[in-house]
């Protein structure tokens, strides 16, 4: 056999290999959280103090990373707050699971000291830059829950306040 | 404490997709410029470290394994650091860390990444956030940094312009570098009429996945000398991170605003600092600031202490910041904005200014660099590396 | 760079436990940074550096190291993540103490196994997509290939089998370092059955290294004399498997020309099953190829059971050294080895058929560290 026989047959494609990568998990998420989510079923919104910065960190965790201690109390926060910071997505990203447009914010709540991210809900989005002027940094926000809560975080959303 | 240099860079012509190699063999080649810019074999080498950020964009576990046997490293000292988006520079880091030691007289730091071949990348990248706060939302990459953005225009008054006054002068540098990835200039109305992706960033404010591999050769200040190469001299490392939680980021009790960079601003002053670089906006020819969105460069550029927080996009309206105007330049290369390989991307950054203050850069030389400082930024605005290089280890001046 | 030694002067690890059902992940990572820094007398604000190991398909978190910065205290500090394998965040916090980029270094390195529904499949993703993929490579299919490359070589010693397992077992009932198991004996990778395999474990670690000058009274710390790491070729058959050329490299760069394995009080060797126990006894120089049996059955192997009976995954490794750290410290609890060693070895293997490893030489006796 000569050194010609060995030779692949020519290619005139680029060769490659699909597969897509099938892991699945259950997430442990410790008493803390549990106690978060499960005060979303009674539509308390609940986090948790450092005892040695004192912010109340919402949601509920169970240590504070700036001191690198346990939290201790529990502290309900109110359903109205201020919205810090928002986007709204127009581009479908594959696998989200709400399509677009939607906006995406956070809030800080009354009594807490860390804002949480959430929908804004009930805004008409056609016109992007009147929806932009509805809700710059600061813009008063109610929180609404779903009328059954399921103890997920996206039982609740922001409304903007009126006026 | 035993100075150290870079001798030697590669970079491949970074593009979308390349079909002609696999991932072993596109990290051998960003290996082998720089073993051949470097002047030296893997013989040499004394020990590899491997930029890999998530291997769910490679699709292979633990990826830097598979590639020992392209990079020539078996038998050797080697170790993979994924800092996500910082990676590459702190690998670089890392690299720098090895050689200082007094184990290794040269380094190898060498990597690839391919992020169009995962068909979804955001959607993995979703796979970052709180399980139980965060997962449940459309959180990824691109609206974390929309957020930012819109919270940045909001305090200092920048619109969307200002944002694409940053794309604008990047692809003009891009368009004078062989390996950038996005070269075709373009004007403030193109990219304002791009489409809108998250609210304020429009297609063209933002990074294109590319492919591609990065490689540095690191070496002790003897063997460099003796390498007759030249050599840009690391003057100063620093690293620092900021808190997981973006909703700490904002009001009274935030430590730093997640519409600035302070914690960059950290990580910049600690390699300052070890540098004895004290006036950064004086000593500074060159800054390589990780900015995979226009956003990000505004207020990296106020980080990197290079003007005062809420002035760059004024300033960059007055031409600042760009080759051919006075003062640091930013980006010479097109950046990350134009160019962006997630695993070596921070590896480029060092690259650039390794080749900027030893005048290799080509059409995209800042005349006379001397000193510069390369960034990268990784997580969710989360790890911050940053690294001086000079041509010279006198104090600077 | 520090001419100072290098010392550990804290440590610790959650309990052995198969699966963690009661803590996040977070928490299990803040619980052993807390313990190690109390264990070194100090908080979060004694450190100015954190190293993590992470391995994001185990726990199903991308670049794992963002929601578990805040865990291990890296928030404002300089934090690198080493994801090629839990020793290597060792290693590199040791280069980091001499290249002086850091005073007071704090490494964590976990593993929560139970979090993945497919563990197993997480594992066999390490296998390249082309051709090793499809053959169904693991890390189970590799140790059996390394076994029966040792059994096909030096013969297949079954009482040896059955002792070592006995040993380890025995020590690692003493240690309650033994997790529960459904294994029956049933052939899995010929020659191992699933009595030959390590048993995986939840587990976060923790450990404090700082520079001689910064030692405090009451710290015990443990010298490192050397540390040792290489990688080998990917393809199996670029690789002798009857032996851990890796293991023997990385032993080799840590003990250096003057120092004997056999004069070593105490080494923590991992083991990928019961007969490469044999080979890794043999590759760090205990014993000449072949003859490792005798070697990883004596008294100054694994006084901790070994890693067969509670695996923790990526910090398998990293857990050896702790174990070697205590027990020069004479902290080892009930499987403290009296009289109380003056020196230590841990050896950590990783990646199919141990492609890569560690090995971290101790001293109780700062005379005599690097």
């Amino acid at each position: 056999m000569t050194t010609q026989d060995a030779r692949p047959a020519v290619i005139s494609e680029p060769a490659f290999f699909e597969q897509t990568w099938d892991l699945s998990y259950r997430h442990a998420l410790g008493t803390t959280v549990g106690g978060f989510l499960a005060g979303l079923r009674d539509k308390r919104l609940l986090g948790r103090r450092c005892p040695e910065c004192q912010r109340v960190l919402f949601p509920a965790r169970s240590f504070c990373d700036r001191d690198h201690v346990e939290t201790t109390d529990w502290v309900e926060v109110g359903h109205h707050g201020v919205l810090e910071m928002f986007t709204i997505v127009y581009e479908p990203f594959p696998g989200m699971r709400v399509p677009p447009p939607y906006v995406l914010a956070y809030a800080r709540l009354d009594g807490a000291d860390t804002a949480v991210v959430g929908y804004v809900k009930g805004l008409d989005l056609s016109d992007v830059s009147a929806a932009a002027a509805r809700l710059t940094t600061g813009t008063p926000v109610w929180v609404r829950f779903a009328d059954d809560p399921r103890g997920e975080v996206t039982d609740f959303w922001f409304e903007v306040s009126d006026g | 404490m035993r100075a150290v240099g870079i001798i030697g860079t590669g970079q491949s012509a970074f593009t979308k997709s390349r079909s002609d190699v696999n991932y072993p063999e596109l990290v051998r080649e960003g290996a082998e410029l720089a073993l051949a810019d470097a002047g030296v074999t893997m013989a040499d080498v004394g020990a590899v470290v491997f930029p890999l950020a998530p291997d769910a964009l490679i699709g292979v576990g633990n990826g830097e394994r598979w590639c020992v046997e392209a990079l020539g490293a078996q038998g050797k000292p080697f170790m993979r650091v994924n800092t996500g988006g910082a990676t590459g520079l702190t690998a670089v880091v890392a690299g720098y860390v090895h050689v200082a030691s007094g184990l290794f007289d040269v380094v190898l730091v060498a990597g690839a990444d391919r992020v169009s071949e995962s068909r979804s990348a955001q959607s993995v990248l979703n796979k970052m956030w709180d399980v139980a706060y965060e997962r449940p939302f459309p959180l990824n990459t691109i609206t974390m940094l929309a957020l930012a953005a819109q919270r940045y225009n909001a305090k200092y008054g920048a619109d969307e312009r200002d944002l694409a006054r940053v794309t604008v002068k990047n692809r003009r540098h891009a368009a004078l570098n062989p390996h950038a990835h996005l070269r075709t200039p373009i004007t403030e109305d193109e990219v304002l009429a791009t489409r809108m992706i998250s609210w304020p960033l429009k297609l063209a404010d933002l990074c294109p996945s590319s492919t591609g591999a990065g490689a540095v050769v690191l070496a002790s200040e003897e063997f460099a000398r003796r390498s007759g190469r030249p050599v840009a001299w690391i003057r100063g490392a620093g690293q620092s991170s900021e808190t997981f939680w973006m909703g700490d980021r904002v009001g009274p009790a935030a430590l730093g605003d997640h519409a600035d960079a302070d914690a960059l601003g950290e990580a910049m002053a600690r390699s300052y600092r070890r540098a004895g670089l004290t006036k950064p906006r004086e000593q500074l020819d060159v800054a390589e600031l990780y900015a995979p969105f226009s956003s990000v460069e505004l207020h990296a550029i106020e980080a990197a202490g290079l003007c005062p927080k809420g002035e760059s996009f004024r300033r960059m309206a007055d031409g600042e910041f760009a080759l051919g105007a006075g003062g640091p330049v930013v980006n010479p290369s097109g950046g990350t904005l134009c160019t962006n390989p997630i695993a070596v991307t921070g590896l480029v950054r060092a690259a650039e200014v390794a080749l900027q203050v030893t005048g290799r850069a080509g059409a995209r030389q800042v005349p006379g660099a001397s000193v510069g400082v390369a960034t990268a930024i990784g997580g969710d605005h989360q790890f911050y590396a940053s690294m001086v290089l000079a041509n010279h280890l006198e104090e600077i001046a | 760079m520090s001419t100072d030694s290098i010392a550990v002067i804290g440590i610790h690890h959650t309990p052995y436990q198969k699966a963690v059902e009661t803590q996040s992940l977070e928490e299990m990572v803040f619980a052993a940074a807390r313990g190690a820094l109390a264990d070194a007398g100090l908080t979060i604000h004694d450190i100015d550096a954190v190293v993590l190991s992470t391995t994001d398909q185990v726990e199903g978190r991308v670049i794992e190291s963002m929601v578990v910065n805040g865990a291990a205290g890296g928030v404002g500090r300089d934090v690198t993540t080493i994801a090629s394998s839990g020793e290597h965040a060792f290693a590199y916090a040791y280069l980091s103490l001499l290249a002086g980029q850091a005073d007071h270094v704090l490494v964590a390195v976990w593993s929560k196994e139970s979090e993945g529904l497919n563990p197993a499949h997480a594992d066999w993703l390490g296998a390249e997509p082309f051709l090793l993929r499809r053959l169904g490579l693991t890390s189970v299919a590799a140790a059996g290939l390394q076994a029966s490359a040792y059994a096909a070589r030096y013969g297949l010693d079954e009482a040896a089998v059955h002792s070592l397992r006995d040993v380890r077992a025995a020590a690692a009932t003493t240690a309650g370092a033994m997790v529960e198991t459904d294994a029956t004996g049933r052939l899995v990778a010929w020659p191992l059955t699933d009595l030959d395999l390590p048993r995986g474990c939840d587990m976060a670690c923790a450990a404090v290294l700082t520079t001689a000058g910064r030692v405090t009274p009451g710290q015990n710390p443990a010298w490192i004399r050397g540390i040792g790491w290489a990688t080998g070729c990917y393809d199996l058959s670029g690789r002798d498997l009857t032996g851990f050329g890796s293991l023997a490299a990385a032993a080799r760069m840590a003990l250096g020309t003057e120092v004997l394995a056999t004069d070593i009080d105490v080494l923590e060797i991992q083991e990928i099953s019961t007969i490469g126990a044999f080979g890794a006894a043999e590759a760090v120089g205990l014993a000449p190829p072949g003859g490792g049996a005798g070697a990883a059955l004596s008294a100054a192997v694994n006084p901790s059971g070994g890693n067969l009976f509670a695996d923790p995954g990526n910090a398998s490794g990293f857990l050896r050294i702790l174990q070697a750290v205590q027990q020069v410290r004479g902290a080892a609890g009930p499987v403290q080895v009296h009289p109380r060693p003056r020196t230590a070895l841990a050896a950590a293997v990783h990646g199919f058929a141990g492609q890569g490893a560690a090995v971290v030489s101790l001293t109780a006796d700062q005379a005599e560290a690097a």
